[in-house]
């Protein structure tokens, strides 16, 4: 079922930077560090700890 | 068919099978919770569901999965037959006669006592004795591949390990250093008492034990999924693998850092030093580093595979990915759940944190994530293609395979978020049940619940799917000669580059310092305790 065929007959220079992947992997570093601290600072330090 | 396709064979039906009855359990779980009026739903039932459920589909389906895939890997790899192969078969009967031990007494009603076994809650002594020869079947499965990659190595001094059995040497070693634990407390500890030579246990004791092999384990699921994921899905999606060293780092980041982590699941338990926890806490959020690689390299490589089919923008190459090809789409679906999934891991595993979400159904929802789709789905999607190869047969009922992926991830957004939120809610885990005589903080979880036992129907639903292709496949699929399966080749071979990550001796030496250092002292301090003990319960 995969598609193994190569589209283009323009050269592609396949080990450049992938760009796509760096912005994906950026937005999700981002988002991943933000729903963590949202977390942090919103639900688990007014809960407070467990020890005063 | 060759006489290890046969092995590998063998191994992956007694994985289908597990998988099969282990599903029918979950759905009886997923209802349950949901308080729904279902005819044989009583404590018993559901205790008993939940510990099938948990030990047929995270070690039994798991693990012989695992040893089809090493078997065959290890052949296609190599261009050669696997060495000892009368070990391997005796390997697989002492696997299965020891999971028929455990289900049998599982099923039976004889040991409720959870994937995880804690005394003291206590089971029939052939749960125990049946769980402790799957263990050691595996480590014949083990001492076959190990054998085989030496000759391999004798024979060609020179030559690169394959990245396919690179990646599943890591996950040997990582399973070695990993059972030492379980053994000890199987061993030791379980078996002595469940026979009753013992009176009490030590329940923490058992617990330190228990996670020395607990949280390794998790990577005993994962790091196959990922020798999956680095050397069949580029090649699926029709491109190269990003970087052959970067996926090396990983499995050999997976050997070092994989076992001294299994503290972060006992932080709230009496009886480890505060010190010892947060070294624990410090090499788990360091594991999360090579999953970060991980999902960095396979972007890439999928990156790579759209700009060969003449993608130029940003991410137009997403559309030219083989999304309708269930080995390509379940890879890249599990990919993205377990992109959540990692986040919740560091808060599981953060040191404060942790005590917001232990045991609630926040746990239940994070590890649906991980080895409920990240490994799961993963290797639902490969066996499309490993069933073929496997059996000579043509994939059967190709429309349910091509779905099963989609219904998979969408029941699992669903269950798992769904459990997330009654989790932070403060919802327990594994209780059957919740409605603490109608409190007002219980009404709170049911719409939660609700939604939970939706994800439970669409993951049912997947499964089914799943279980009819394998069948249909397996069973009646036309014979003719099937595709080989070939490893996708990186844009650059690696050549002599980094040859040290080839050196799996180094490696362990190092995984089984670290070993030392993490479980050593804080035993040695717990038994330097006064300790008490426990009489066995068997409530359920």
């Amino acid at each position: 079922m995969s598609d193994d065929r190569v589209e283009s007959s323009e050269p592609v220079e396949i080990g450049s930077h992938p760009k796509g992947t760096l912005a994906i992997v950026a937005v999700y570093g981002a988002l991943f560090l933000l729903a963590w601290l949202v977390l942090y600072f919103f639900v688990f330090v007014p809960r407070g700890t467990l020890t005063p | 068919m060759i006489p290890s396709h046969r092995l590998a064979l063998a191994n992956l039906w007694v994985a289908v099978s597990a998988f099969t009855i282990a599903s029918a359990m979950a759905l009886m779980q997923a209802l349950s919770r949901a308080d729904l009026d279902l005819p044989f739903r009583t404590p018993k039932m559901y205790y008993l569901s939940v510990t099938a459920h948990g030990v047929l589909m995270a070690i039994v389906f798991t693990t012989f999965f695992i040893m089809a895939l090493g078997y065959f890997f290890t052949e296609r790899a190599f261009h050669r037959s696997i060495e000892q192969r009368t070990v391997g078969w005796i390997s697989f009967g002492v696997a299965t006669l020891g999971t028929l031990m455990a289900s049998g007494a599982i099923l039976l009603g004889k040991a409720s006592v959870l994937y995880t076994f804690y005394p003291p809650l206590k089971a029939h002594p052939l749960f125990y004795i049946g769980a402790t020869l799957l263990i050691v079947g595996s480590w014949g499965w083990s001492w076959v591949l190990i054998r085989t990659y030496l000759v391999w190595k004798r024979e060609n001094p020179e030559s690169r390990t394959p990245l396919a059995v690179h990646g599943m040497l890591a996950t040997i070693i990582v399973w070695l250093l990993a059972t030492v634990g379980v053994a000890a407390e199987a061993l030791l500890l379980l078996i002595p008492w469940s026979l009753g030579f013992t009176e009490k246990i030590d329940p923490i004791l058992a617990r330190m034990l228990f996670w020395w092999f607990g949280h390794p384990l998790v990577y005993f699921w994962l790091i196959p999924a990922y020798v999956i994921w680095y050397t069949i899905t580029p090649k699926v999606a029709g491109g190269k693998l990003f970087s052959d060293p970067l996926a090396r780092l990983v499995f050999v980041m997976f050997i070092v850092l994989s076992t001294p982590v299994g503290f972060h699941h006992q932080l709230m338990d009496p009886g480890v030093d505060a010190t010892w926890k947060l070294f624990h806490v410090f090499n788990t959020q360091l594991i999360i580093f090579p999953s970060m690689l991980t999902a960095f390299t396979i972007i890439a490589s999928f990156e790579v595979a759209g700009r060969l089919k003449g993608a130029r923008g940003w991410f137009d190459w997403l559309e030219k990915l083989p999304w309708g090809d269930p080995a390509f789409s379940s890879v890249a679906l599990a990919m993205m759940i377990f992109a959540i999934g990692g986040w919740g891991g560091a808060i599981n595993a953060a040191y404060g944190m942790n005590a917001m979400v232990h045991n609630t159904a926040w746990v239940q929802g994070h590890f649906h994530l991980t080895v409920g789709t990240a490994t799961a789905l993963t290797f639902m999607g490969f066996s499309y293609r490993l069933m073929p190869a496997l059996t000579g047969r043509d994939l059967e009922l190709g429309l349910l395979a091509i779905i099963q992926p989609y219904l998979w991830f969408m029941g699992m957004l669903l269950f798992s978020i769904s459990n997330h939120l009654t989790g932070l809610q403060g919802m327990p885990r594994r209780i059957y049940q919740f409605q603490y005589g109608g409190s007002e903080i219980a009404q709170q979880w049911l719409p939660g619940t609700g939604i939970s036992a939706v994800g439970g129907l669409f993951l049912f639903g997947s499964a089914l799917c799943f279980a009819a292709v394998m069948l249909g496949t397996g069973l009646a699929g036309t014979k003719r000669p099937q595709k080989e399966i070939d490893f996708a080749e990186p844009i650059e071979p690696p050549g002599h580059k980094a040859m040290i990550l080839d050196n799996m001796k180094v490696w362990t030496a190092i995984a089984i310092v670290l070993v030392i250092a993490a479980y050593a002292l804080p035993i040695i301090q717990h038994l330097q305790l006064e300790r008490f003990g426990a009489r066995g319960l068997s409530p359920f």
